[in-house]
This record gives C-alpha cells, structure tokens and sequence, in this order.
C-alpha cells in the first residue's frame, strides 16, 4: 500500500489541533472549590448485591467521577455542597447531598421504561430526554420475543417507521425491509451497522445470535443518519452487541425447544373433483366432441379411487426448532468480559428445509489507566437447506392429484403438469432427492483502543474486520437432472459449487470532546476518519452427466457430460471519509446538534468522487420551562426538528461507472481470434442518490410516566435518482445510466408506550403505528413513465397495479353482448373503458395500493408474582397483493390442481359474479392482469402468545441467587386475514408465475431461562 | 508520554491506510475497460476484428438483411405467403412502413453501433506505442469501413449525424442535428482515400485473407463517385473523378494485378472462389460454431424445400423471403445468358445430381410455386443452422469493370464497350451493339441486374440514376401498387431517435 506523506502530515496535523483546542478548552474551564472532604460510600443492587462498576460523580461538575469497586465500594473528594450522583445503565440514578455525612450507602434500582436510558446513536449515545434525531431504540428483551433466526425477523414490528415484509417464510430467510417509504428504484436496505462497524454482507448480519443483542437503534432522521453519509438515506441499523457488567459474574443458559405445525389457507380438490371438472371443461369448449382425455395412469387412480395430495407429501408438521444459549457475563472494574455459544437448528415445514447457526461470542473491554481496549468477537457457522419454489412448492402446489407418486417399476413419475404432458417436475422426488446445501461460516471482529487524554476528551481508534464465505453445494440426480428446469434439463445429473467470499475491513479514528461549562453549557463535538475495503470474490463451477449418483459435488472431474464453464468474479469497493458532530447544550433545555459527513466512494464517478452530507437538528425541552412544569402535566415535553442529507450510494452497483469491452470474435481463415468492442459507456458524473429530510417530532411523558408519546412527521425528497433511460442511439449505445428524476416520501410515526395497571398485577402495553405516502414527482428529463413500471405523481412501481378491471361474470341473459368480446357466458367480464367492444392494454386503470395506508404492533406485557405474560400483535391495513397464483389454481381446466372454491364456479344452474365457468386453455378468461387476483391484504397477526413463570426466590436461594423462568410460547398462532392466498405478507406472483410461497410456520415452544 | 500514544494511535491508523488517490479508483479485473486494454498491437487487432464482425450483421444476421436492399426494386419482392410485418413494411410500401418500423431502426442502430467500435478504435490509437505501418493499416481499414457505413448510411436516410469521436455526454448527443450530405460524402472521400493512399495491395499471409487493401478502397471510391454523379446531388464533375480511379484500379493495375474474372460465372460464387480474384472487398462468413454463418442462402431458398418431410434445412431449405419479378425473369436472354440458369431454379430436378432420391421418388420433384434464386446455396447437404461459409461480395471485379464501362459512356468515351462485354462474354452473349449513350445507360441498368442480382446493390442503382421510381411501378406490382415518388427513395429516421432528439426532426420527405 502507498501512502501519501503529505496528506498524512496534513491530517495529523489537523488532528493535533484538535487535540490542542481541545486541551486548552479542558484547562481554560477546569476550577476547583474549597473544603473538599473524603467522602466514601457503598452501592447495591435492588437484592442488596454488592453493585460495582457504577459511577459515582457529583452533580454539575464533569471528570469528578469515580467507579464503585468489586464490592460496591467507592470513595471520592467532595465539599459539603455537593450532591453525589450515583448511576449506572439500567439503573434509575440516585442523589444524595453531602452535607456533613462522609460515608455513604445507596441502593441502584433497575430501571424499566424510564427517561434516563441511553440511546446509542451514531458514534456515541445520548441520554434519551437529550435525543435530537428520530431513533428508536428495541431492547434486547423485545429482540427475543420472538425465537428469531436473525435481526432482521427480531426487529419485525418493533420500530414505527420500519415496515417488514416476510415474503418468503423458509427457515433463516430474510426480511424485506423498507424505512420510513421506498427512496430508490435500487432497494431499500438499510446500512447495517455492528459494534460500530459497516457490514457488508447479509451473512455478517445473520451470523448475529439476536440473544447475543443488548439494543438495536434504528436511525430514522436526517440528522441521525447523515453521519453515515453516502450509505444512510435507507437508514442506519445500529447493532450493540452485549458487554459484561463488572462485579456480576452471570451465567445464563437459555434453552427452548418448539415444535412447528402450520396453517395452509389453499384447500385443493380431491381426483375425483378434478376429473369432473376436467370433463366439463372439455364439453363446455366442445374439444375432442366434448369428452375429457384422461392418461392411462389417471384413469388407473380414478377406478381405485386413491388421490394425491401432493402438498401434504411434501410438508409436515412437528419438525424442532431447538435453541440452546450458554453466557458468562461478568468481571472486574478494569476487566468486563462477556462470553456465549449458541447453537440454533430449525426444520421447516417443508419437507427438508432447514436453517441452522452455530455462534460464538467473546466481548472483552481492559482498562489500563486511561486507556480502554474494547474488543468484540463472533465466530458463527450458518448453513441451511432451502426448497426451491419452482421445483417443490409450485409443482406441490399444482400437482395432479390424479398423477401417482411413482410409476408401477417404482421410478419417480414425471407427467404431472399441464395439458401439453411436459415432464415436469415430481416435487416429491426433487424433494427427496436433490441435494443442497449452503454453508457459510461469518468471523467478524471489531478491536478498539481508547485513550483518554483528559476528562471529556477521548481519542478512539477502531479496527474491524469480517470474513463471509458463502458456499452452495447442488446436485440433482440422473434420474431427475433431465426434467429440472431450473438447472436446464440437462441428461445424467448436474453438479454445481457456488462460492462467494466476502472480505471487509474498517480503520476508524476519533476525537470527540465533552465538557459542561459553568453547569449551563454543554459542548460536545466529535471528529474523525474512515477508510473501509471490501472485497467480494466469487467462483461457480458447473458440471453434467455423470457415471453415478454417488459423487454428487464432490467429484466434478467426473463429469462425462459437455465440458461447462466455470465462471468467477472479483468486487472491491473503497470508502475513505471524514465525519463531524458539534452539539450544544443551554440549560438542559435548548439543544442544538449538527452532523456531517464527507464521502469519497470507488462506485463513483471519476467527477463526482466526494460527497459531502451534512444535518442541523434541535430540540426543546419544553418541560424544563417553568411555565410547563407549573401546568403538572408533563413529566417530559419534547419537541425536536431536523434537516439533513444522506446519500444511497449503493444504487450504484461496483464498477457501473466503468466503461466496459465485451468480447466479438471473428474468423480470420478459418481460426477464431478474439476481437473487442465497447459495450457500456463510462458514467464520470454518476453519483450517490441523495435524500434531503426533514423531521418533526414530539417526545412526551405524562401521569407520573405511565404514558409516554413519542409522535414524528417527516418529509423526505429523492433527488438524482439512479436510472437507466434510452439514449441516442446515434452514440452507438441504446441506454444509460443517469441521476435523473425525484421522488417523495411522507409519513407520520407513533409509538405510545403504557402503563395501564400498576399494581400487584401490572400491565405494560405498547403501540406503535406509522403511515408512508410515496410519490415519483419526475422523472428529470419532461417524460412522465419510464416503460409501464413507474409514473410520475404514482407511488413508485404502480405499474403493477396498473390492469383491467373485473366486474363479474357473462350471464346467460348477456350472451349477444358477450359474444362482442369473444366471450360466452361463464366468463369472466372485463371493464372496457374505451367501450371499443375489445379488451385490450387501453382498458387498464390503477387499482389497489402496492404498500399499506398504515401499519405497526400492539405489544402487552403483564406480569403478577411471578408470572409473566406477552402478547404480540401486528397489523397492516391497505396493502394489496396481486395473487396471480389463482389464475393457475382457478383455471377451471381441470388439469393442473385446483383450489377447492373452483367448486362454486359459474354453471348455468349456479349463474355466481365470482368464479368463472369450466374451460379448456384458460379461455374463460383473459390472459391480461386484472382485477379478479388483486386482494387486500390486511392483517391482524398474532405473532406470539408467551406466558412464563418465575420461580419465587426462596426456591431457587439455595443455588446461590439463582433466577428460572420457564416460559411457553405460541408463534404465529393467529392471522386474521381476508386474504386468500398462502400469507398476506405474500409479494405479487404474476399470473404465469411458476412459483408458490412458503407457508407461514406456527409452533409451540417450551423454554427455560437459568441465571446463577 | 502522551504524545507518544497519539503518535502510537496515528501510526496505527493510518499505516494501513492508503492515502493515495487511486485508493478511491476502480480497478476491474473481470472485464476490459478501454483503461486496461488498447496498449499493444495485439489489442488493436482485436479492436479491429470486432470492426470486422459486425458487416455480419447488415448483410447476413439482421432478420432478412441479406434481402432489405432488393425488396421493392424493379427485381425483387417479398413473397405473398410471408405474413411478417417486419418484412411486409419494407416491401410493400404501405403507410405501415413509416418510422415506427422495425428495420429502418435496425439499420440505423447497426449503423451507429458500429461506427461508435471504430471511433473509439481510434481514438485509442495515437497514444499505443506500435510501428508506425501497422498502425496506419489498422487506421486505414477502420476508416474504410466507417467510410463504407457511413455512404450506406447517407443513401438509406439522406443525411445522418456525422459522428467521428465517441460521443456519451447526453447533451452533446440531444443537441446533434443531421451533417449536410455534402461533408459526409466529404469525410467518406477522405477516409476511402487514406485507405486507397495507405493499405496494402494484396495481404498475403493466409490469415488475413478477406481484409480490406487499397484496391478495395479504390473500388468504394469510384462507386461514391459515381453515386454522387447521380441523383440527387448530380455533380457530374465526379465521373472524372471516378474514370481516373477506375483507370487506376483496371487498367494500370495499380492496385495490385490479382483482379480478374473467372472462366464461368458459377465459378465466381463457389465457397472456394471467395475471397479470390474476382473478390474486391467482402464480408467474411465462416460456417460452424462461431455463429459466423451466413444467412444469405436460406433468405432465398425455397420455403417448399424447408416444408418437405425429404429436404428440410439441411437440404436446400430456406425462407422464400426474396423472389425476382416476372419482369426482371423476362427480361433475361433465357437461352444464352449462362447467368440465368445459374441464377436460378424452380424445382428440384434443376439440381438433378443432388436430389437424384427425390426427383426419382413417386411424388417427383420438389415443384417451387415461384423461381428461386440459387446463386448463393451450397452444395447439399449442408447444416443450414449453423449458416454458410460462402463470404458475400461488397464489390465483385465485375462491378468494377461494369462501373468504368458506365463511367466511360457517360463521359462519351467509346471503350465502354471493351469493358461491359468482358462481363458479357463471360455470361455467353455476344458483345454489345453500337448504341446512344442513352441506349447504354438503359442498357447498363439492365446488364447490372443480370450481373449483380440480389448481391445487395440493387436499391442504390435505381436511385443514382434516378429511375427507382418509374422500374418499380412498372416492374414490381407489390411495390409499385403503393410506391410514392419523392417519399420511398430514403427510409425514415426512427422515431425513436427524433422523440429522444427533436433537432433530428423533420422527418424525410413524406414521413
């Protein structure tokens, strides 16, 4: 690596300077007072523990603090004025006065729901009540309600603002996310960010036991966000990792076992159904003189009367899901040390899908002196089984139930789709039969050193690293390699090793400074620098027709087949930036902060290499004003506003700025010689979308803090949207990419938190609520679509709700104004707009909502003596999903399977608007998007039902303060949904789509916590 | 000791940094970038070959290509089973050919793709460190073909933005107006002479068989000249221009004395024969697994061929997509011109040795509903599906000798003769009477046709000398019933480029 010496001498000596401003701030306001006594004291915890680690200081004067030793012992210098402040996190502080006492005892209170919780924010935290920015903070306890495979399904409905979608309900499967509204056609996610570290990888964010998680903050405002700059405008995820608390030397085993059962919505119609069905198709379209064809082995299931149900072979209930977690938490005053293991294995209800995690932690912090090393590590090993939706659930889904499972000679049967006797896939057998797995073992490591130069001023110097290997191993038999058509039907059997590896490394340094002056005035600010590196390396190697099954992946030389080629690439991404933060403090009542952040990213275009990002936000503390506190309303009274920018600078893929060659060989005599040409222009001006936001928000505490509301409005305009449009093809290109066109989120978020009964019996409940209105406001170069996708003045993507409208079925007494259309009665019936007699692309109109008109969670915890009780509850109104899966499963061709409701089709006798008649080749219908599959997919889902108990202590004394709670859970017990397809959470299948979604997974799990 | 742990920490940091600039530049390894490639000759030449690949597409790949410039003249028409819109636009002239269709926006966007590939070529060039002579001959064979696109570019749409420097800024290119045609034939002129100037007269290594030599670029300049001689621009002062080429090119030799024509006719058009004397410049088409095959042949061979159960693709089989007017078949001195037979066929005992099976079956021979032309098939069975191997002719020697024969006549010079009855001798006719300059010209019109039939030219004949019009209503009744004077001669700029582009607006005449 090269280095620049004059640009270092340049920073270092910006950063000396710093310091020295920096030192002299620090001794230009240190004063000392008179009459200062030895005072001396001890602290315990609320079971009269001995509480070490917790800070002692005196009140208004900052650098005066002490921590209490192992045994709870602390001793300091103060004056008889003094009061001493004694805190802790978690614990709600205590004051005493000083007066003539010298020797102190005090008793720390776990807090729950109280004011005095630190926010972890971007490069630090702040004290909640001092929060300038739209944050929200989950803890660990609502992180593990659920028995999450990762943070992403933790974090469902746990922050207003964020709206998860669980699309695909496979075992481990991610979540899709989008917060506070959609800001680019390039996706949605959220930077991610781990002990301070930006992971690059979705494994390094699974890898992440959600036990191992002391908070998840979710920065949410511009000026929470732009100090992450050009990767922030979706967001930030801040990951804080659990740390050992000194003197509390804890071990904890967590252990709960489940078993899963589900709930398939789709009800599908026996043989016998089916072969009527198909009979009447064929005499309703008079095919084949009105009789029904049946294949020999069809006929064979009807006459003995046995049926398929090809979804029951592939599913099951009852399949584990294990978790086991052991942590040691504890250490000294200058050591903290916090240990786990955790091992996770869940079985899906499919047939062979699973997802297991191995996960390791070692967080250690060591003080020496002033120095603090801070070090977190997880070692973790996932691997899973997917099942394919294509080869398994779809076919599943579809199957015929006249088709056997295997044919007479014991061979897997393959005709089971369709009216064209395409071999296709035996769900059963790929099922069975294909081998896959991924395995992807993550290491990230985070190293910090931390000096503190004087009271307040703390030079931070971090290193941080993560190693992901993806690895996919896939084999599908000979016998069945020829009908797989995701692999290319290919003869013999095919073979294929995917590798992905993904490297990240981080240096950062800081400075940041804290003083309070004159007890009116505090001063924060913060500096520093960034370099990050990632490097993503990639090989697939391919292989066909082998002599044997027995290889599988593992002997691709033995490939007799045709020679395929390997493939392999190589991504390397590099950030260099500079971050700022200066926040001021009047009286514990106006507060002022500003954040900035300077980016210099590879993705961008050689003209435009830097961004710079910078955010204002202040708050008022309306309930340190005298006016209000004389109201005896308000126990806190916040309002906040901010205004900032962040970037997305991930809608530029790595290298898309770069102009590329593509290979054009000619023959030159006979032989081939390589020969090049440009394929892709370089884009020097391309650059970061960027999002400028502006937020509003109210924090507010009433009733002694049994209520708390925290209420936000936001604005958030995108512009320099990432695009591709048509160019000129007189350049020789037909498109390219450009920042062009704007768009607008808007939305309202509210978390109301409760105390309803506080008593013996206590209740706590918990709401949040939040609605997003998106908006494409132009498309920057005067067109107002771009294809049928998006339009200006839609939400963004309304080109999927873009479609023809149903508005019953032709009746017998329309059959002259049926026939217009080439339609007969028992179809189904079309809005013609233009009224030109045709249905066709002009008759399309906008229905229907791509995402909801609000959502959010209800969340009650209630507890009495030892029993505790958590139900959690989330809702979506007004989203619509496109089920184009029932044009296949209402076909009424009686080939592939049907939904049971095909039972009340249109027949003469049965003259229904809902379902059309019997028909041969979908002709009782259009083949066109409409209206008929578009569904609301409003929910009300019981997420988790837990109801635990405690053992009361004088049971559990003997083993030595020893706390044992058993706890029984219900997950996903109850979806309350007119949807009819296989989840509301279900993303748009289009109506030839070949796939099914995986059923949602309701189990029961008994567990233990053990603390000692 | 404090500032000892500040250096410590700096060290630290910012020892694993790269403070360099290119710490934050973009080094791709999985695909060239112009940054990492067009250093050595050898890059050059590979830039060069896909110069060479792309001619593929406009006279073999592009759906129908081989046939686009024969369609509505006075000797071709689509065939009446083809129900492609695609291919009933250009050749039936109806108001659905207009610029919305398919072709002339394939055209455009071959023509501009590949003239973007030489620019950038060189572009590239002045800066790699190679000999001098092989980078003019590099430069020398990319400017002939942007010459050669850029002259079909201008006889297609009239005037076309001249562009000679890759171009991406969006601005720059929504800005762009159409280049008066007199400075793009300025810039073809200029580029075909640098060539004629620079290249080679013969490549002699094997492998370089079918590249472009200065005799090829003669022979390109003497065809502009004599374009522009035409109409519309009917600066005769150009046929002096294209006499003193021709006279270069034919009689002193001057661009290297391999030309000549082949005893037969037939000869002219076998596998073996191209590139060979008679070749001036071709596209090169390889059979086989390279996707360089030709299309040429199965764009005329007969579709009956393709439909029957004892031919098929493999055997001779085609797409009908071109067929010769009853008029032109007329017109043809049937029994003694030898290029009428060879020319073509209308069932499979016209081919008695290869299809001996079928014309002796019960069912008898494959009976085509009209003449095809066969001029371009191989000897059968072939694999159709991968294409043919036979290269297809740019400018054939015969063109050549015909063009100075035409170029002779309208300069009143009376060795016209010796040169057009060369072409005919070889054909099997006798030599040409005494005639008015008129009579030639009408005659050469004719003889051209019989000569040069569907080698692609056809087109741009009938428009230089300014009877496209008339031959067509006349001799083609599809193309004739719809044929508007003043509107037909060029194709429309797509609408596509005018909606993106409106100072490229108005559209041609007509449109």
């Amino acid at each position: 690596m090269r280095c620049d010496p004059l640009k270092i001498k340049k920073l270092s000596a910006c950063l000396r300077l710093n310091l020295l401003f920096g030192l002299l701030l620090a001794s230009f306001f240190s004063f000392g007072q008179g009459t200062l006594k030895q005072v001396t004291g001890k602290v315990t915890d609320d079971k009269k523990e001995p509480f070490a680690g917790a800070t002692v200081r005196l009140k208004g004067k900052q650098g005066s603090g002490t921590l209490t030793d192992g045994k709870g012992a602390f001793s300091l210098m103060a004056a008889p004025a003094d009061t001493l402040v004694i805190s802790a996190v978690g614990y709600l502080n205590v004051e005493l006065s000083v007066g003539s006492s010298t020797s102190f005892t005090a008793a720390l209170m776990p807090s729950s729901n109280t004011l005095s919780d630190v926010v972890i924010v971007g490069y630090g935290s702040v004290r909640r009540t001092d929060l300038t920015g739209a944050v929200t903070q989950v803890s660990s306890k609502d992180l593990t309600k659920l028995p999450a495979a990762n943070v992403d399904q933790a974090l469902q409905g746990n922050v207003p603002g964020l709206w998860t979608n669980q699309s695909d309900r496979s075992p481990g499967a991610g979540v899709n996310i989008a917060l506070r509204g959609s800001n680019s056609f390039s996706g949605n996610a959220p930077l991610f960010i781990v002990d301070g570290f930006p992971i690059a990888s979705g494994g390094g964010v699974n890898a992440i036991n959600p036990n191992d998680i002391e908070s998840v903050s979710v920065l949410k405002d511009a000026s929470s966000i732009a100090i992450y700059g050009a990767r922030a405008a979706n967001g930030v995820i801040l990951i804080t990792t659990k740390s050992g608390r000194a003197g509390k030397n804890n071990f904890t085993i967590n252990a709960f076992n489940g078993f899963k059962s589900f709930d398939n919505p789709l009800e599908f119609l026996n043989g016998e159904e089916l072969a009527a069905l198909r009979r009447e198709a064929y005499k309703n379209d008079n095919v084949n003189g009105g009789v029904a064809v049946f294949r020999p082995e069809e006929n064979t299931m009807l006459q003995n009367g046995q049926y398929t149900n090809w979804w029951d072979e592939v599913t099951g209930s009852g399949r584990p899901t294990q978790n086991i977690q052991l942590t040691f938490g504890g250490g000294s005053e200058n050591t903290r040390v916090l240990l786990s293991a955790n091992l996770y294995n869940e079985k899906g209800v499919v047939n062979n899908s699973d997802f297991l995690r191995g996960s390791f932690r070692a967080n250690i912090i060591q003080k020496v002196g002033k120095l603090t090393f801070t070090s977190n590590n997880n070692l973790a090993m996932v691997s899973g089984r997917g099942v394919s939706g294509p080869s398994i659930l779809y076919p599943a889904m579809v199957g015929n139930p006249l088709a056997p499972i295997r044919q007479a000679n014991g061979d897997y049967y393959t005709m089971l789709i369709g009216v064209g006797n395409t071999p296709w896939a035996n769900p059963v057998a790929f099922s069975e039969s294909i081998k896959s797995r991924y395995t992807e073992p993550v290491i990230t490591s985070s190293q910090a050193l931390e000096y503190t130069v004087l009271p307040g001023l703390k030079l931070k110097t971090q290193l941080s690293g993560e190693l992901d290997s993806w690895k996919e191993n896939f084999y599908v038999p000979k016998a069945l390699s020829g009908n797989h058509e995701e692999s290319g039907r290919v003869a013999d059997g095919f073979a294929r090793i995917t590798n992905n590896i993904n490297y990240n490394w981080i240096s950062e340094t800081t400075v940041s400074f804290n003083k309070t002056f004159n007890n009116v005035h505090r001063l924060e600010a913060l500096g520093g620098f960034s370099v990050q590196q990632n490097r993503w390396e990639s090989v697939i190697a391919s292989a066909s027709g082998f002599p044997f099954d027995i290889y599988e992946t593992w002997n691709l030389g033995a490939s007799t087949g045709q020679a395929r080629k390997p493939s392999s690439d190589l991504q390397k991404w590099s950030m260099v930036s500079y971050i700022g933060r200066i926040g001021y403090t009047f009286n514990n009542k106006y507060i002022l902060t500003g954040n900035i952040r300077a980016d210099g990213s590879s993705r961008f275009g050689s003209n435009n290499k830097w961004g710079v990002f910078p955010s204002v936000a202040g708050a008022w503390k309306a309930s340190e004003e005298s006016f209000v506190r004389d109201l005896n309303v308000f126990d806190e009274l916040k309002f906040r506003a901010s205004y900032g920018l962040a970037g997305n600078a991930n809608a530029l893929g790595v290298y898309s700025t770069q102009a590329r060659l593509s290979p054009a060989s000619f023959n030159w005599g006979g032989v081939e010689a390589s020969g090049y040409y440009p394929s892709q222009l370089s884009y020097d001006n391309l650059k970061w979308e960027t999002t400028k936001q502006f937020d509003i928000g109210l924090d507010a505490g009433i009733l002694n803090r049994r209520l708390t509301i925290t209420l936000d409005y936001y604005v958030k305009n995108t512009s320099d949207l990432i695009r591709q449009l048509p160019v000129l093809a007189v350049s020789g290109f037909q498109t390219g990419w450009a920042n062009l066109g704007n768009l607008k989120n808007q939305g309202v978020e509210l978390a109301l938190k409760g105390t309803v009964v506080d008593k013996e019996f206590k209740w706590n409940a918990t709401l949040n609520l939040a609605a997003n209105r998106n908006k494409l406001t132009s498309l920057g170069d005067g067109t107002t679509k771009i294809g049928t996708t998006h339009w200006v003045g839609e939400p963004i993507g309304i080109g999927a709700r873009y479609m023809i409208e149903k508005i019953g079925i032709w009746q017998e007494s329309d059959r002259t104004e049926a026939a217009l259309y080439g339609a007969k009665p028992g179809d189904v019936r079309y809005r013609d707009l233009d009224d030109d007699k045709k249905i066709n692309n002009n008759d399309r109109a906008f229905h229907g909502n791509l995402t909801p008109d609000y959502y959010g969670s209800l969340t009650n915890d209630l507890t009495y003596k030892g029993f505790d009780l958590n139900v959690f509850v989330t809702f979506e109104k007004g989203r619509t999903v496109y089920n184009g899966l029932n044009y296949k499963l209402l076909a009424g061709d009686g080939y592939d399977n049907h939904r049971r409701e095909i039972l009340e089709r249109w027949t003469p006798e049965n003259p229904t608007n809902k379902y059309p008649r019997a028909a041969l080749g979908y002709s009782n219908r259009s083949t066109m998007a409409s209206t008929e599959f578009l569904e609301d997919a409003d929910f009300i889902k019981f997420r988790s039902i837990t109801l635990g108990y405690t053992l009361p202590e004088k049971l559990t004394r003997n083993i030595k303060n020893a706390g044992l709670r058993v706890y029984f859970s219900a997950i996903n017990p109850i979806t309350i949904t007119n949807y009819s397809g296989m989840d509301p959470e279900d993303g748009d299948y289009g109506n030839t789509a070949r796939y099914a979604p995986y059923p949602i997974t309701r189990s029961f799990i008994i567990g233990l916590n053990l603390n000692f | 000791m404090k500032s000892i742990c500040y250096t410590i920490l700096m060290v630290f940091t910012f020892g694993l940094i790269s403070c360099n600039k290119d710490f934050l530049e973009e080094d791709p390894k999985t695909f060239l970038t112009p940054a990492n490639f067009y250093k050595t000759e050898q890059d050059l030449q590979m830039g060069l070959n896909a110069v060479y690949r792309t001619p593929q597409d406009r006279y073999s790949n592009m759906w129908g290509a081989p046939c686009w410039f024969g369609w509505a003249t006075d000797i071709g028409y689509l065939t009446p089973a083809n129900g492609h819109a695609f291919h009933n636009q250009p050749s039936l002239l109806r108001n659905d050919f207009n610029s919305s269709s398919d072709m002339p926006w394939y055209f455009w966007d071959y023509m501009y793709r590949h003239i973007k590939d030489i620019n950038f070529l060189l572009l590239a060039l002045p800066d790699v460190q190679v000999n001098v002579d092989v980078k003019k001959q590099i430069e020398a064979q990319a400017r002939a073909w942007r010459a050669h696109i850029y002259f079909d570019g201008i006889r297609i749409f009239g005037a076309v933005p001249l562009i000679l420097e890759p171009i991406s800024d969006v601005k720059a290119l929504n800005s762009m107006t159409r280049t008066d045609a007199t400075k793009v034939y300025d810039q073809i002129i200029a580029d075909l002479q640098f060539g004629k100037d620079n290249l080679t007269n013969q490549w002699t290594d094997a492998k370089d068989r079918g590249r472009i030599t200065a005799g090829a670029c003669a022979a390109m300049l003497a065809r502009v000249y004599i374009t522009m001689a035409g109409y519309p621009l009917r600066k005769t002062e150009r046929w002096q221009d294209a006499r003193t080429v021709l006279k270069e090119f034919v009689d002193d030799k001057k661009y290297g004395n391999q030309y000549g024509l082949f005893d037969e006719y037939s000869q002219a058009f076998a596998d073996a024969n191209i590139p060979g004397k008679e070749s001036v410049w071709t596209v090169n088409f390889t059979r086989g697994t390279f996707g360089q095959g030709s299309q040429v042949h199965t764009d005329f061979s007969p579709i009956e061929l393709y439909y029957d159960s004892r031919a098929g693709l493999t055997r001779g089989g085609g797409w009908s997509n071109e067929l010769p007017t009853d008029a032109f078949l007329n017109s043809y001195d049937k029994a003694q011109d030898k290029r009428y037979k060879f020319t073509y066929w209308s069932s499979t005992a016209d081919i008695p040795d290869e299809y001996a099976d079928i014309n002796n079956s019960t069912t008898g021979p494959v009976v085509f509903a009209r003449p095809h032309v066969k001029k371009f098939r191989e000897r059968t069975p072939n694999d159709n599906s991968q294409g043919s191997g036979i290269d297809h002719y740019i400018i054939r020697y015969a063109d050549v000798l015909l063009m100075y024969a035409e170029v002779l006549n309208e300069l009143n010079d009376n060795n016209a003769y010796r040169y057009i009855d060369m072409v005919r001798q070889r054909a099997g006719l006798d030599d040409l009477p005494q005639m008015t300059q008129q009579q030639f010209r009408d005659h050469m019109l004719l003889e051209r046709a019989w000569e040069l039939c569907f080698e692609g030219e056809r087109r741009f004949d009938l428009m230089r000398t300014g009877t496209y019009y008339d031959r067509v209503k006349a001799w083609n009744p599809q193309a004739g019933a719809n044929i508007v004077k003043g509107k037909h001669e060029l194709w429309p700029v797509p609408q596509r480029e005018i909606d993106i582009n409106q100072n490229l607006a108005p559209n041609n005449p007509g449109y």
